[in-house]
């Protein structure tokens, strides 16, 4: 099979009209209007998350015998889920974006460290890979709560450390074929610096395997985070985010159904929307679908 | 298609017949009496089954009482008052000695029959106390000493008569050869076993059931004890499994495999009784989920803001939602079943909004963050009770900012400020010794954490352990409680604790007044 | 080779010695076993006896020299909790552990890559979308949400399998479904894009346009190709099986590795917590071993790389 690929096609791919198809653009809006919820969550939440009102526990959403005052239920505590989603999706948005942000970018940085430089430096990032890998998350989140309590920074930072490992054996990967491939052995020949070879060719050509990459990240850290409230590690209260919310509403799940229903279907639908776009981005920048 | 429907038929075919074994006969010896599949939480959290380690009321307190009894027993069928057990009676000699006669003809789960010198022997160095030729571990005689703080000896005085002999004189004594950690085991098979170590998993006692298996972290199996003093048990096999979701409890009591399920959240059990052939037996236990301060917090100093917290938490509307009315604000630390020693009168301090704004008032609190430490859902319904209790404070004035802590060691860390925590209390036996002197006395787990002391509380424990005079214990009792919830609060009692058990219908158990699954012909009506 | 195999050992020696480490100062520093199993109720006198029975007293870097060099003599030590040797309390449950990871994982690959695959060859079809959203579906959902959803129906609803347990081969069938679910789609979706990206290469164009039969083309050219990041993802799925399935064992009270480690570390057992950490950093170098062999199987333009610098 021949290795050889045209420098050209390297570069961006030639001008075309790319229209948007039906479903991607609806994948945007709800995006858009997830990051909207996101950043008005504490201008359009209806009562405050905290507020609990232990008389009016469990009312039923509306459809299911509950009342305009809580459009969609109440909780255990009587507490409005709607505002809470509201609020956790603000949450959960932040820690998802913002985790999968540090895990891509300290992954593929990371990777093409490796790839580029080779011997010790690619020892030691396998090492680290590797030491990621058999680490159980259970103890790494043990350590972020015991060591520096419920701080969202953190925490944040914490998830980012998920699956940067996976984004750095792809880079690597794909970078040594990259390297191994005509056009980088080209532009370097033509004296390009390393990281303008590696943003501007190697990058484009990998990009899409680590976009699917980062779009699988994103559900992930959502359900690692909802994985972590199960076992008691994840966003704590007074906070509360998507995962925690199903993680507590499985308890009544055959009870009060809704508690966990609107956050689930949150989670799957803009999971759904980010990898759409992804998809779609993916064959964007893939030079070689032209 | 069809492949994968032929499979589940199979694999229904194969899954039915667990469901039937209840009914099924296998037995040669035709033993028509039921297996048994019982959900619990956790069967251990040492991950042990002696008594002296595994103290958790929550978890072995569930089946301890199976394999192993002590002299005296609690009546389960009633208000957990004193009744005979491995004794048929028992008289005071003098303040510091009680002598029991051992009930004759008991066999223990090897084939001996109990005779005083098992009785020592369960007390004794080897056992409990340490010294001379043991090796325990050097925890076993500091738990023993926990129970028995001044206990001499216990004398042989024939085959089947004991004598107590307690170094100071201590009116508690029966309550605390009737209280957990006294349980009598086999001498002969303690020794054959060999170390601690050796029998800490391998109990041997008196019970109607005798220890099959134990797998830590996931299954007990007990086999009936056909010799039983108390009837032949009305179970063929108890098998008591490790479950740790409460969803997944109840599913499998629902689905059969289960007969019953443990821990039942009390605001779940109207949505469980709809399930035909399914009830819901339970009620309060003895023991009180509690709120504790470390006074040297600095907004904690003034204990004008103590009380204030406790006035303004509203338990009844706990009670009345989280626990579905099936708990109670009970009347302070204390319990019914102290008799003579139970303080009819006294209450927890009223849920009064007001009344806690004007003391924060006159203390001058001026919103210092006061950290709430909990665990998640440790307790049942920690988290929810937790937070609807910040809402309280919150709603007078208080800043409570809740910290949520993986483990025991994080809660009484004593690096960053501490100011109120979740506990609960218990009472081992029918005395206030057993629960406020134990837990909240100059021994106690909270003076020894450092969290709180005061010097009159420390004097009235001492005239509560070694008084004789009921008139002078039960005056030190009730100055006791108005130091601890009023004066100088060391802790707010949120609500009574119940305990609720899920079971198929058609098995006649009652469910005892405790944290124990009796399944001793008494607790069974055939 | 003797290089590659040389350097590949040092590297895993160091990462399960960073593990080790790691998981030593996280673990006593974040709780303290001797309240941890006694319950904090228990006597000071008894809390202090048991620390000092089991060296919890000493300074730290004492506690771990003496850990790391009973290690080295092949002495993992003994859990805290019931004084039994914690590498027997590892092994014992190894079994039940494999009786749902590796099920799982065959679901995962048999469902997950045909379906990636064949997405992948019907592109923006309706069946592609379907896969596609059905894969994304089968990750979103927790683990235990799905688990507790599939209980109601074929063991509550139905009674046609048991509800959790381990005691007949029947109870393997939910928590296998219920973990290989999820692994599949996101299988299925790496798998479809690692495909796609082969299509679009210019040597798939042109075999096709010599007149290659198209499966000829796509079993001799694109699938070696897309194994490659597959491959990745896939061996990680094998270096996880024996601490990936913590929340599934749970939900269905299943006493395998994964519960295990929970219990251990909720009470700071260190031997044990340290002895299944070494037995997953070892399946995970393992595997990650066996993936760099792969590459070379499946490019041949990566093989001298592979042998020369791993």
């Amino acid at each position: 099979m021949s290795g050889v690929v045209l420098p050209a096609a390297g570069v961006a791919p030639p001008k075309r009209v790319h229209r948007m198809p039906p479903g991607v653009m609806a994948a945007v809006l709800w995006i858009g209007a997830m990051l909207a919820v996101a950043v008005l969550a504490e201008a359009i939440r209806p009562y405050s998350i905290t507020a609990l009102d232990l008389r009016a526990r469990l009312t039923p959403p509306i459809g299911m015998g509950g009342t305009l005052r809580h459009f969609l239920g109440t909780d255990e505590l009587g507490r409005d889920v709607l505002s809470r989603l509201i609020v956790s999706i603000r949450m959960s948005l932040l820690i998802a974006f913002g985790a999968t942000a540090i895990a891509t970018v300290l992954g593929t940085t990371l990777g093409f460290l490796a790839a580029h430089f080779r011997g010790w430096v690619e020892q030691v990032v396998l090492m680290l890979i590797d030491f990621q890998a058999s680490m159980p998350f259970l103890i790494l989140a043990l350590a972020v709560l015991a060591f520096f309590g419920n701080s969202l920074p953190l925490f944040i930072g914490l998830m980012g450390l998920y699956g940067w490992e996976r984004h750095a054996r792809i880079a690597r990967g794909l970078a040594i074929a990259a390297n191994a491939q005509g056009y980088a052995a080209a532009v370097r020949q033509l004296g390009a610096r390393p990281i303008r070879i590696y943003l501007g060719h190697v990058l484009p050509n990998i990009a899409s395997t680590l976009i699917v990459s980062a779009t699988l990240s994103f559900p992930e850290v959502v359900l690692l985070e909802s994985g972590l409230s199960f076992l008691g590690l994840g966003v704590q209260p007074p906070m509360t985010s998507l995962g925690n919310i199903v993680g507590y509403g499985r308890e009544y799940l055959t009870r009060a159904a809704w508690i966990l229903l609107a956050p689930s279907a949150v989670i799957v639908l803009t999971t759904l929307a980010v990898s759409m776009v992804g998809d779609w981005l993916r064959d964007r920048l893939d030079p070689t679908l032209t | 298609m069809s492949i994968s429907r032929r499979l589940l038929l199979a694999g229904a075919g194969a899954a039915a017949l667990p469901r039937f074994a209840i009914a099924q006969n296998t037995s040669p010896a035709g033993d028509d009496r039921p297996e048994i599949t019982i959900a619990v939480a956790k069967i251990s959290n040492s991950g042990v089954l002696d008594p002296l380690r595994e103290q958790s009321s929550n978890a072995s307190e569930r089946w301890l009482g199976s394999i192993q009894e002590t002299l005296i027993a609690r009546n389960q069928q009633g208000r957990l008052e004193r009744v005979p057990g491995l004794a048929t009676n028992w008289r005071r000699i003098d303040e510091t000695t009680v002598e029991l006669s051992l009930r004759p003809g008991v066999k223990l789960h090897n084939g001996d029959t109990l005779t005083a010198e098992d009785v020592a022997f369960s007390f004794g160095p080897e056992r409990m106390f340490g010294g001379g030729r043991s090796n325990l571990p050097a925890d076993i005689p500091a738990v023993a000493r926990r129970h028995w703080p001044h206990l001499a000896r216990v004398e042989v005085v024939d085959r089947l008569t004991v004598r107590f002999v307690n170094a100071t004189p201590d009116v508690t004594m029966e309550g605390r050869i009737s209280a957990g950690g006294s349980e009598i085991c086999s001498r002969r098979a303690w020794t054959e076993n060999g170390d601690w170590q050796a029998n800490s998993s391998k109990l041997v006692g008196t019970g109607p059931y005798k220890l099959r298996e134990f797998r830590p972290d996931a299954s007990l199996t007990l086999d009936a004890h056909d010799e039983y003093w108390g009837g032949r048990p009305p179970i063929k096999t108890l098998r008591f499994l490790e479950v740790p979701e409460a969803a997944s409890r109840i599913n499998g009591l629902r689905s059969g495999e289960y007969q019953f399920a443990c821990d039942v959240q009390p605001d779940a059990i109207d949505d469980i009784e709809v399930y035909p052939g399914i009830e819901v037996l339970g009620g309060l236990v003895l023991n009180h989920r509690i709120i504790t301060f470390d006074k040297h917090h600095p907004a904690l100093v003034d204990p004008r803001v103590r009380l204030a917290m406790a006035h303004a938490i509203d338990g009844r509307s706990i009670v009345d939602t989280l626990w579905d009315g099936r708990a109670r604000v009970p009347p302070g630390l204390q319990w019914e079943f102290y008799g003579d020693m139970f303080v009819k009168g006294w209450t927890v301090p009223p849920y009064d909004p007001a009344a806690a704004r004007e003391l924060l008032n006159d203390a001058g609190y001026d919103g210092t963050p006061i950290p709430y430490r909990i665990r998640k859902d440790y307790y049942p319904e920690e988290t929810a009770t937790a937070e609807v209790v910040t809402e309280c404070w919150k709603l007078v004035g208080l800043n409570t900012p809740i910290e949520v802590k993986e483990n025991w060691a994080q809660v009484l860390d004593k690096a960053g400020p501490r100011g109120v925590r979740d506990w609960s209390n218990s009472a081992v036996f029918d005395d206030p010794v057993s629960s406020i002197v134990n837990q909240h006395g100059p021994n106690g787990a909270q003076q020894q954490d450092g969290e709180w002391t005061n010097a009159e509380m420390n004097t009235l424990s001492g005239v509560l352990e070694s008084g004789t005079d009921v008139g002078k214990r039960k005056q030190a009792f009730a100055r006791m409680l108005q130091i601890c919830e009023r004066e100088d609060p060391t802790y707010i009692v949120l609500n009574q604790n119940a305990v609720f058990t899920a079971k198929r219908r058609e098995l006649p158990w009652r469910q005892p007044p405790s944290f124990f699954l009796d399944f001793s012909p008494r607790g069974w009506e055939s | 080779m003797l290089r590659f195999f040389a350097l590949r050992l040092a590297r895993s020696v160091l990462t399960i010695v960073l593990v080790v480490t790691f998981a030593f100062v996280v673990l006593r520093l974040s709780g303290d076993p001797a309240l941890l199993i006694m319950s904090p109720d228990a006597p000071v006198e008894a809390i202090h006896a048991f620390r000092h029975e089991w060296g919890l007293d000493q300074p730290l870097y004492v506690q771990y020299l003496r850990y790391f060099l009973a290690i080295l003599h092949g002495d993992l030590g003994q859990s805290m909790r019931d004084g039994r040797p914690a590498l027997a309390l590892v092994v014992e449950r190894i079994p039940a552990t494999l009786t749902l990871a590796v099920p799982a994982l065959a679901l995962k690959l048999a469902l997950g890559i045909p379906a990636g695959v064949y997405a992948a060859l019907h592109r923006n079809s309706l069946t592609d979308r379907l896969v596609m959203a059905g894969a994304v579906a089968g990750f979103t959902v927790p683990s235990f949400v799905l688990g507790l959803l599939l209980v109601l129906l074929f063991a509550v609803q139905l009674g046609w399998l048991p509800s959790g347990g381990s005691d007949s081969w029947s109870s393997v069938i939910l928590p296998v479904v219920t973990l290989g679910l999820g692994g599949a789609g996101m299988l299925a979706r790496f798998t479809r894009s690692a495909m796609l990206e082969v299509l679009g290469q210019p040597y798939i164009r042109t075999a096709s346009a010599k007149g290659v039969p198209w499966r000829a083309v796509v079993r001799g050219h694109a699938l070696p190709n897309a194994a490659i990041p597959t491959v990745t993802i896939v061996g990680f799925l094998v270096g996880s099986l024996i601490a990936g399935s913590v929340v599934v064992e749970s939900v269905f009270s299943w006493p395998g590795v994964g519960r295990l480690l929970v219990v251990a570390v909720a009470n700071r057992d260190l031997a044990v917590v340290q002895c299944i950490l070494l037995l997953v950093a070892s399946t995970m170098v393992a595997a990650n071993l066996i993936v760099d062999l792969l590459y070379g199987v499946f490019d041949p333009r990566l093989r001298n790389q592979a042998a020369g610098a791993h």
